[in-house]
């Protein structure tokens, strides 16, 4: 177990550092000078004054290596539009908020989706499968956007329930919530009720319902813990969904979250900012499916006892 | 009362005790006519209505964007400040958009785009898929082991990331939307190929036809493929929709196709600011790409019923 | 001794797609205490469909159990109780183990457990009391160290190992029937004998009545009471275990005898094997279902199914050839006539 816990960390900080690394020169290579526009009237000297500051006189190597020097003391840098703000006072102003949303919908999209699976597949050929499925398929099939589009449009106009838009009251999470998890929602029942046939056929059911395991005992240590396991796995790219639909879904409803301010800022071309806010957007997804993958771990008894899959 | 019971009035007679040996007639009977592979999964597929509506209606709209456009009468990019925004009617079925234009051509002409874009994204990345995944499959070992270590990492790094780079260098437009969806995009098939491979190459019939003395070649086409191709089939059905849905996001968030050209995603992109006012701008784009999903969707799982050796009959 | 189990006339049809495939036609037989009867015929005969009905163990949705079939356990009509009290009838009086140890066993739970499960439920034991008795079960079954690996997976253990575990589990509330279903054709021949040695001891020692279905007549040899031979949904031939083996009456029980190797035949000789397939039971044939391989085959035998002669006792054929009517056929097991 520890030598599968190991590995998957290993991968993870490789992973992380290529994707730096290849940020950083990416980012650097963009044709136009980062700081051409707002330097453009200044004179000469100031200039030159203006580009050391930034270390941007530099050869784009010992950019790089005083960059990571940095990055270890956790310094991001400041915001090339608006001088004197910090990286990371950014990102601590603006995340909690899209944590808050994006912890939501991950946990509502699970257990909704995963009931809705069980139902689904207990009930299955009669109507509640055929709501359920009806159900998974459209959120398979309807973009993220639209889905948010048609709740702000029904849910806050039409029948004016909630806010439409903004942020501060419960209230206005809920919209976005439903919005941003309606597709794993799909996706989880989906996978949970095609995972729960497959273990009812298996001869280890067989064998409870021989032992006279009740129904209700038989549903829950034998059918759910073994068809549960999969889905499991699909949690980690589900994250992954949850945390590229926030960036939409928070410009629908106008909600001030690290996405909504990730995306000005490559829309201001704000270099050091897209820069940190990637690094951290990357390390964030990283250990999310490094922790998903150690759940895995210690969840299926074949791979906690013999380390490999 | 089944038409073979026993009928207890028929007479036995001395003659019915002769003893004659085996009737090897009724034996060779019940064997069901010969049908291959194919033919089989064909039939089934055709059995499952809901598949088989799923197909008919994925006909449809690609036929429709190919040539709805010109069902309209109107063109897709004449702008017309006098009948902005109009609610769909009999001259303007689908209703007019910002500019005056008739959004029935535009949907169908953006649907061109849209569909294109996922069939090319996924053709591409299926293609990149199997040569990976093939080799890392058939040469097992030490490459293999380091081809999927790169796709452990590859599929570690965020999508959006990696769309973000690309547009960030590459600028906006078709060219950098397929580089941003096929740079990871074929990960999934290449671990699907080579984990079919790997499973082929194991089993006993390869070894049997290797025995029986089949060259490699023959057990390459015969044997590896025809098995992995189902899979393959319907692991592109699959993908096809995934890349229209990526498609449909970028062209929203401005990535992708640029104006005249549009494309579902950037129609309902460019619906979003009228909303509240004209839903029907966001309404039809969004059905279409809803229902192309859809169908892709059903008919994948279709196919994968069909073509599910063990659920042959 | 009386019977535990009478079952009478038995019908089980599955409804597929394709049509009606009738796996069970009319089979009636009986267990008496402390017996061993064993159930033998080729894959598809229907006897692994009859072992699994007694409980009702199949699947809900296809099969249906025609009507004026019954299944009495000790006087009481099983076959029409409902789940509910199915469930406290399975695994306490009546236990059933399975053919692929490899895959009858929960991955997810420690075998102790799976063991245990049965104890909590029908004894009303506690964690403690049931983790007791399952290391006594454990040992039972010649399981080493039963402390450690109580706590152990079922991936763990390899194939005999979960056998003795699925033995264990079955055991453990000292049922009175036992049904074994295949239980040694997934396993390697040596663990095979030690798996049926195991069956036969523990038999002995609780007293449980036990009915192993197999296709392998040397495994029946050795361990069973009495055996009946099945064919096509149907019993042709039933008897005690010697007067199967020493005096057998349907070509159907001489052909099985004849292909064991060394079993009544010629030392020197081919293989012997049987020509044909057995008969589609979308639509069994009207006379006798081994007609079309039966090498004594009379016309009387496609026209009409023969009904059982009982002889000796308790030796039942259903078979034509025992009819007055029908010549006199040397009996290649015996070599004596008919």
């Amino acid at each position: 177990m520890l030598r599968y816990i190991l590995k998957r960390v290993g991968i993870m900080f490789l992973t992380l550092f290529i994707i730096i690394t290849m940020t950083f020169f990416i980012i650097r290579a963009v044709p136009g000078d980062p700081l051409s526009s707002m330097a453009r009237n200044l004179p000469e000297q100031v200039k030159i004054n203006f580009y050391a500051k930034y270390g941007l006189d530099q050869p784009l190597f010992v950019q790089y290596l005083k960059f990571m020097k940095n990055l270890f003391m956790l310094d991001l840098g400041e915001s090339l539009v608006y001088p004197g703000r910090s990286v990371a006072e950014n990102i601590k102003r603006f995340s909690p908020v899209s944590a808050r949303l994006g912890i939501q919908a991950v946990i509502f999209g699970f257990t909704t989706g995963v009931s809705f699976g069980i139902l689904a597949a207990f009930k299955r050929n009669k109507w509640p499968d055929y709501v359920v499925m009806f159900l998974a398929i459209l959120g398979v099939s309807i973009p993220g956007f639209v889905t948010a589009s048609l709740l702000q449009y029904y849910f806050t106009v039409k029948i004016p329930l909630l806010p439409t838009t903004g942020w501060g009251t419960t209230g206005h999470t809920i919209l976005p919530t439903i919005a941003l998890a309606f597709g794993s929602v799909a996706a989880y029942a989906r996978y949970m009720r095609a995972n729960v046939l497959d273990v009812l056929h298996q001869d280890y059911i067989l064998t409870a319902r021989a032992k006279g395991v009740p129904r209700f005992s038989l549903i829950w240590r034998h059918v759910i813990r073994n068809a549960i396991l999969p889905v499991i796995t699909i949690l980690g790219p589900q994250i992954a969904g949850i945390f590229i639909g926030s960036f939409v879904i928070e410009k629908i409803f106008s909600i001030p979250g690290f996405g909504f301010n990730y995306v000005s800022a490559i829309q201001n071309r704000d270099f050091s900012m897209i820069l940190g806010q990637t690094i951290f957007f990357a390390a964030l997804y990283i250990t999310a499916l490094l922790v998903v993958d150690i759940l895995y771990g210690l969840v299926d008894p074949r791979i906690r006892i013999s380390g490999k899959r | 009362m089944k038409s073979n019971e026993t009928d207890k009035t028929v007479q036995l007679t001395p003659d019915m005790f002769v003893i004659e040996g085996c009737s090897t007639i009724g034996a060779e009977e019940i064997n069901r006519p010969e049908i291959t592979y194919w033919e089989d999964a064909w039939r089934r597929l055709k059995k499952n209505r809901v598949a088989f509506g799923a197909l008919l209606l994925l006909i449809f709209l690609l036929v429709m964007t190919a040539t709805g456009e010109y069902m309209g009468g109107y063109s897709h990019e004449v702008t017309d400040s006098a009948i902005r925004n109009m609610w769909p009617d009999k001259t303007h079925w689908f209703g007019t958009d910002e500019l005056g234009r008739d959004l029935f051509s535009r949907v169908w002409r953006g649907g061109r785009v849209s569909m294109l874009m996922g069939l090319l994204g996924a053709t591409i990345s299926t293609f990149i898929g199997c040569i990976y995944g093939g080799v890392a499959g058939y040469y097992g070992g030490r490459t293999d082991n380091i081809m999927m270590r790169i796709i452990e990492i590859l599929t570690t790094i965020p999508y959006l990331m990696v769309v973000i780079l690309i547009s960030l260098y590459f600028g906006k437009g078709i060219f950098p939307l397929i580089l941003a969806m096929t740079a990871t995009g074929w990960c999934g098939m290449a671990r699907l190929v080579r984990g079919q491979i790997l499973q082929v190459k194991e089993q006993e019939y390869v070894t049997a036809a290797i025995a029986l003395g089949a060259g490699p070649w023959r057990i390459i086409t015969r044997h590896l493929l025809t098995n992995t191709l189902s899979i393959i089939i319907v692991s592109i059905t699959f993908d096809i929709p995934r890349f229209i849905f990526a498609e449909a996001f970028l062209s929203y968030i401005g990535l992708g196709v640029q104006a005249p050209d549009t494309s579902w995603g950037a129609l309902a992109s460019a619906s979003q600011q009228n909303l509240m006012f004209y839903p029907y701008q966001l309404f039809f784009p969004a059905l279409m790409i809803a229902l192309t999903m859809l169908s892709f969707t059903l008919l994948g799982d279709g196919l994968r019923d069909a073509l599910d050796p063990k659920l042959r009959q | 001794m009386e019977k535990i189990l009478e079952v009478r006339d038995l019908g089980i049809s599955f409804h597929t797609y394709a049509g009606e495939v009738e796996a069970v036609r009319g089979v009636s037989f009986y267990l008496k205490r402390g017996e061993l009867l064993a159930v033998v015929g080729e894959s598809g005969c229907g006897k692994t469909v009859t072992s699994k009905s007694i409980m009702k163990l199949l699947p809900d949705s296809t099969v249906e159990i025609k009507k004026g079939s019954e299944v009495r356990f000790e006087g009481r009509d099983i076959i029409k109780l409902g789940e509910r009290e199915l469930e406290k009838v399975r695994g306490k009086d009546i236990s059933m183990i399975f053919q692929d140890p490899m895959t009858s066993l929960n991955p997810t739970m420690k075998i102790g457990d799976q063991i245990g499960e049965s104890l909590m439920i029908h004894k009303k034991l506690s964690r403690r009391e049931a983790r007791k008795k399952t290391l006594e079960m454990l040992a039972m079954v010649n399981i080493p160290d039963p402390e450690e690996r109580i706590d152990s997976y079922p991936h763990e253990f390899s194939g005999g190992m979960r056998q003795r575990v699925m033995i264990a589990i079955a055991l453990s509330c000292e049922p009175k029937i036992l049904i074994a279903d295949e239980p040694t054709t997934a396993l390697d021949v040596t663990i095979q004998a030690q798996i049926m040695k195991l069956i036969k001891n523990l038999q002995k020692k609780m007293g449980t009545s036990v009915i192993l279905v197999t296709h392998d007549l040397g495994v029946v040899a050795g361990s069973a009471d009495r055996v009946q031979v099945m064919y096509a949904g149907k019993v042709v031939e039933r008897g005690t275990t010697d007067e199967i083996y020493y005096n057998p009456k349907h070509p159907y029980t001489w052909a099985l005898l004849k292909s064991v190797p060394g079993a009544g035949s010629q030392k020197k000789s081919e293989l012997y094997s049987l020509k044909g397939t057995p008969p589609d039971l979308m639509n069994p044939p009207k006379g006798c279902p081994f007609a079309a391989r039966c090498d004594y085959c009379m016309p009387v035998c496609i026209e009409r199914e023969p009904e059982e002669t009982v002889s000796s006792g308790i030796h039942g054929v259903r078979c034509w050839l025992q009819h007055p009517m029908s010549p006199e056929v040397k009996n290649p097991i015996t070599g004596g006539v008919r």
